[in-house]
């Protein structure tokens, strides 16, 4: 027997597989462990149905009939045995979970990064190495850095489908602003999408007392400018420098998002933990197109040039 | 936000989780007004959900402070009591409770619909 590891991101196209047997079944195993899948104590694995990354799939599947990989399997069999292989799991956001609904939280919280990063068993398998740094970041909620992009394989039918990655923008880091506490409530949408800590809740143009009178887009985007937020076309592109955040208003408020390392969008509900994902618990690709609730209105693009920007 | 109600006993204090941008509103709560939402808490049917936290922007629930720091919030078609002592979770499928809190807010507090929007907002499973 071997284990088949699909990394579940494709809509259109086919998801990167590929079996694993020997040394390296026997490593994925041992990672693994036996982990304790129960339905009664309310770990569960995030949807699958959504665009984007959905988790890795490993099944135990027949041995690959190459000679070359009989002979492996059969030292490996032969060094001590196996542990026993999942029929089918799914690893998704530090949860295994099986087909009925069964999960438990991952023993080795590395093992997912692992598996969909470029150094795990997936890096012959996937279209483009950016992908597997992309997912690898997105499970690990940080952005280690990277080899220039120059030295990267491009294939530029990759390109037009994944995120584009903003090497600029702020790192994805809930930990420090999900506090429950000083951080997590004392700053908002507005601190997180200009990634400055204020305590104060901070409000648009207040900084340079010129603070938004209304709601109206136009107030917001003076309030915005007097911060010394740069205007920015509407295009969801990565700028040289800094990062790029979009303002959106309802009647009676305003919402800020920020564009991510890894190309998505990710932003605070006012003194709410941060998330990555919009209304309908979606990753957000690009704000315009999230469930906003009842921030309808674009206000623009901004871009947050560090150590520029001052806000209260 | 903070806003007087005026007859209200300033220890007790209601609020609404709703923007994102500008602070939420809360406001002051008569201790009679008080006691009477919290008997609409007592009668409801006990529930072995989970806390009832509301997420997203937009509406998010609401919250009333006793004196002593006993807190009760409602989102969701879920009611919870919390206190240093316990926490108890209650259904709110009617959202009673969730709109026996938002009612105490003084005129202009909230914007329009917000009792409304919270009233026909799907319970989360």
């Amino acid at each position: 027997m071997a284990l088949r590891v699909t990394i579940d991101v494709f809509s259109g196209r086919p998801n990167p597989t590929v079996v694993v047997h020997g040394r390296a079944e026997r490593a994925l195993l041992e990672r693994l462990g036996r982990p304790r899948l129960s339905r009664d104590h309310g770990v569960a694995a995030p949807p699958a149905s959504r665009l984007g990354y959905r988790g890795v799939h490993i099944e135990t599947v027949a041995e690959d009939p190459s000679p070359a990989s009989r002979r492996t399997a059969a030292a490996s069999a032969g060094a001590g045995g196996r542990a026993r292989a999942p029929a089918a799991l799914r690893i998704a956001h530090g949860v295994v979970a099986r087909a009925d609904g069964a999960s438990a939280a991952l023993a080795d919280a590395a093992l997912e990064s692992f598996l969909v990063g470029p150094g795990g068993p997936l890096r012959g398998a996937a279209p483009d190495v950016r992908l597997l740094e992309q997912l690898a970041d997105a499970v690990q909620g940080a952005v280690p850095a990277g080899p220039p992009a120059r030295a990267r394989a491009r294939t530029s039918a990759t390109a037009a489908e994944l995120p584009e990655r903003c090497r600029c923008a702020p790192r994805w880091e809930p930990a420090w602003w999900n506090d429950g506490g000083a951080i997590q409530l004392g700053n908002n949408c507005y601190n997180y999408a200009a990634n400055i800590r204020t305590d104060t809740y901070a409000q648009p143009g207040r900084a340079a007392a010129a603070m938004f009178a209304s709601m109206l887009p136009a107030a917001m985007r003076a309030a915005a400018l007097a911060d010394a937020l740069d205007d920015a076309p509407a295009r969801n592109r990565c700028p040289g420098k800094g990062h790029l955040v979009a303002c959106f208003v309802s009647q009676w408020d305003f919402h800020w998002y920020r564009k991510q390392r890894s190309g998505l969008w990710t932003h605070k509900p006012g003194p709410d933990p941060i998330t990555d994902v919009d209304n309908a618990g979606q990753p957000i690709v690009d704000p315009r197109t999230a469930d906003r609730a009842d921030y309808a209105t674009l206000v623009g693009f901004f871009v947050v040039q560090h150590g520029h920007v001052k806000i209260a | 936000m903070t806003v007087g109600g005026g007859q209200g006993d300033a220890s007790w204090a209601a609020g609404a989780r709703l923007y994102s941008g500008r602070v939420d509103p809360s406001w002051s709560v008569a201790a009679a007004r008080a006691r009477v939402v919290i008997e609409v808490f007592r009668a409801l049917p006990p529930s072995a959900r989970v806390h009832p936290a509301g997420g997203g922007v937009g509406y998010r629930g609401c919250w009333l402070r006793a004196p002593d720091g006993t807190s009760w919030v409602a989102a969701n078609g879920l009611a919870a009591l919390r206190s240093s002592a316990q926490d108890e979770v209650r259904e709110d499928a009617q959202r009673a409770f969730e709109d026996a809190i938002l009612a105490t807010a003084p005129d202009g507090v909230l914007p329009p619909g917000v009792r409304a929007g919270a009233r026909r907002s799907p319970p989360r499973a």
